[in-house]
């Protein structure tokens, strides 16, 4: 099985992006905020961008070694490489997108269910259309090494989740070494095998979706993840938990140890809400007034004052919900981690 | 009663500028009978400057374009120290007087130019020839294509670029693939206006080359030399002129409107800086 393997800096515009890699047979996804140096790494990696130092090598072959001299040109590395709002050449059919790099597009087209659009050209596509068009031509030279850079953000909600779905399948089938990038967690969390959190070029973490929403490393991490960040003073507490002062009012205990100014991560399905505080000594417990009630999935997204708690439909009817309702929000010392 | 005089005082000024900018050109068709107007294109003197202009105007054109698209490819493409420096020279013949290039022109390559004895040594002597006529019109209408194609390169999109190199494509296939089709709109527009600036050369060429009928004898030339001895035959050239310019600006316009069509709705196409 390919595995590519990158150890590179390369400048950007803000700052040096430093990034080691390897990618086995899998879906790594780079998340984190723009300008963070995401697209730069696909970039470094597809050639369109010269690394400071540096290597990239994709199983035997080197691509680029800033020491020994090899760079070589992005038409002689093999990379499908789906581009942020695809590129696709405006000029030319689907059918001539597709066969650029040469070959014949018939199975790719079929495959991926544009074989009717073949002689369309791409500004009269959708979006979902153009990203698969983008896909065929990004296989069609049966590359090494996948390449894509927001597949799904030029799509609009509707369209994104089936995408996505598709995308997942065509990946796990593939099983190329793949490098994803996007801002959304989740799409991050459905497409991935590993999730790396980079923020001003830098990897902050890097494992599985799993681990970052179990033991984020800092609070960006956390807050990338979907988690209520507070902050606070922590200090010694009773039964070996950590007592935490909330900065804005209140008291809170955590399993994790820390000292001195810390930030509270919450997750908000780990949140549960009362009507009034029942006493339970592992229980944290923090009153607040709803803000409010979105739907998300099967289940309710709950914005308290302080923090927002993902409830179910049930419960949002039982406690009979509703803005500007009082309630207790209520969680566990060990699911309260300390950053 | 301000706001009813502002819309008087404007509708003036426009009527006045109007006036001023169509009754020349409405002149030349009015001041001779039409049908004598083009009786005159028989005449030898039009018959030959016709054919010295275009054959010039061509071997000019052709020479701009082979020359000027890639190094406008290059420069658009490219950053390098000295661009800002390059694209201000690329702009200066634009503000020179054409007299000056033609005084330049025989600086450089006159028989006691910088480069007169080596063309000497050749056997070449450019005075008074088709050869010093071309070189002229290449010299003034250069800038204007250079100007637009290096706007038209730089309007495609860097992604698609780097699209095309990581689909395999090396230099050629790119150039010829993806930014020569993308940038066509913009190269044609520049190339016709670098055309029409050619072929109205008359400062540069009448000072390098000369006027003899027949030889470097262009259509300007011939209206400036006509106009004491047979006023209607410079009539009829402008006349000319006049029909040429009006194909040329609506073939300008025919390629602004395959612009606006050519480029995906996602992609607004760059503004050209010029």
């Amino acid at each position: 099985m390919g595995s590519l393997h990158l150890d590179v800096a390369v400048p950007t515009r803000s700052y040096e992006l430093r990034l080691a890699l390897d990618v086995a047979a899998e879906t790594v996804a780079l998340v984190g905020p723009s300008g963070a140096g995401k697209t730069t790494a696909l970039d470094a990696v597809a050639g369109l961008a010269r690394p400071r130092a540096g290597r990239i090598s994709c199983e035997d072959d080197v691509w680029f070694d800033r020491e020994r001299r090899v760079d070589w040109r992005p038409e002689q590395r093999s990379v499908g490489y789906v581009f942020q709002e695809y590129a696709l050449f405006p000029h030319l059919s689907v059918e001539r997108n597709v066969t650029f790099a040469g070959g014949r597009a018939d199975g790719l087209l079929e495959r991926l269910r544009i074989a009717h659009l073949a002689r369309a050209k791409p500004p009269a596509l959708s979006g979902g259309e153009r990203q698969r068009v983008a896909l065929a031509r990004a296989l069609a030279r049966s590359p090494r090494v996948l390449l894509l850079d927001e597949p799904l953000a030029a799509l609009d909600p509707h369209t994104r989740t089936g995408v996505r779905v598709e995308l997942h399948d065509l990946l796990r089938e593939l099983r190329l070494p793949t490098l994803l990038v996007t801002h959304d967690f989740e799409d991050a969390a459905a497409l991935a095998d590993r999730v790396g959190v980079l923020v001003e070029g830098r990897l902050r973490q890097l494992g599985t979706p799993g681990d970052l929403l179990a033991a984020p490393s800092d609070p960006f991490v956390a807050s990338f993840a979907g988690a209520n960040l507070l902050a606070g003073e922590a200090t010694s507490g009773p039964n070996e938990l950590t007592e935490v002062r909330l900065a804005l009012g209140g008291t809170i205990y955590s399993a994790d140890d820390a000292r001195g100014p810390v930030t509270v991560s919450i997750f908000p399905w780990d949140v549960t809400l009362e009507e009034q505080v029942t006493q339970e000594s592992a229980m944290n417990h923090l009153p607040g007034e709803i803000v409010s009630l979105v739907p998300v999935g099967n289940r309710v997204r709950v914005r308290l004052d302080r923090l927002t708690a993902e409830v179910t439909g049930a419960s949002v009817e039982r406690l009979a919900l509703r803005p500007g309702g009082r309630v207790v929000a209520t969680f566990k010392a060990t699911q309260t981690r300390l950053l | 009663m301000s706001r009813y005089l502002f819309g008087l005082v404007v509708a003036f000024a426009a009527a006045v500028a109007f006036a001023f900018l169509l009754l020349p050109i409405v002149a030349i068709f009015l001041q001779v009978p039409i049908g004598d107007l083009f009786a005159q294109l028989g005449t030898s003197v039009f018959r030959d400057a016709l054919v010295v202009s275009v054959k010039t105007s061509l071997i000019a054109h052709a020479l701009v374009l082979a020359f000027g698209t890639p190094t406008a490819y290059l420069i658009a493409r490219r950053r390098f120290p000295g661009r800002g420096l390059v694209l201000t020279l690329i702009e200066l013949p634009l503000v020179l007087p054409p007299a000056v290039a033609g005084v330049g022109l025989i600086a450089a390559f006159g028989r006691f130019g910088l480069l007169g004895d080596e063309l000497d040594a050749l056997g070449i002597d450019l005075a008074f020839t088709q050869a010093a006529v071309i070189l002229a019109v290449a010299f003034v209408e250069s800038p204007f294509y250079l100007r637009g194609a290096i706007a038209a390169f730089e309007s495609v999109d860097d992604r698609l670029i780097g699209a095309a190199r990581t689909l395999g494509a090396g230099p050629w296939r790119v150039f010829g693939r993806i930014a020569l089709p993308l940038a066509a709109p913009g190269l044609g527009a520049a190339s016709a206006v670098a055309l029409a600036r050619g072929l109205g050369e008359f400062g540069a060429t009448i000072i390098f080359a000369g006027s003899l009928q027949g030889v470097t004898q262009t259509l300007p030339l011939a209206i400036y030399a006509q106009f004491e001895q047979d006023f209607d035959v410079a009539l009829a050239i402008g006349a000319l002129f006049v029909l040429v310019g009006v194909c040329l600006l609506l073939t300008f316009r025919l390629f602004g409107w395959a612009r606006s069509i050519s480029t995906s709705p996602f992609r607004p196409a760059a503004t050209s800086s010029g």
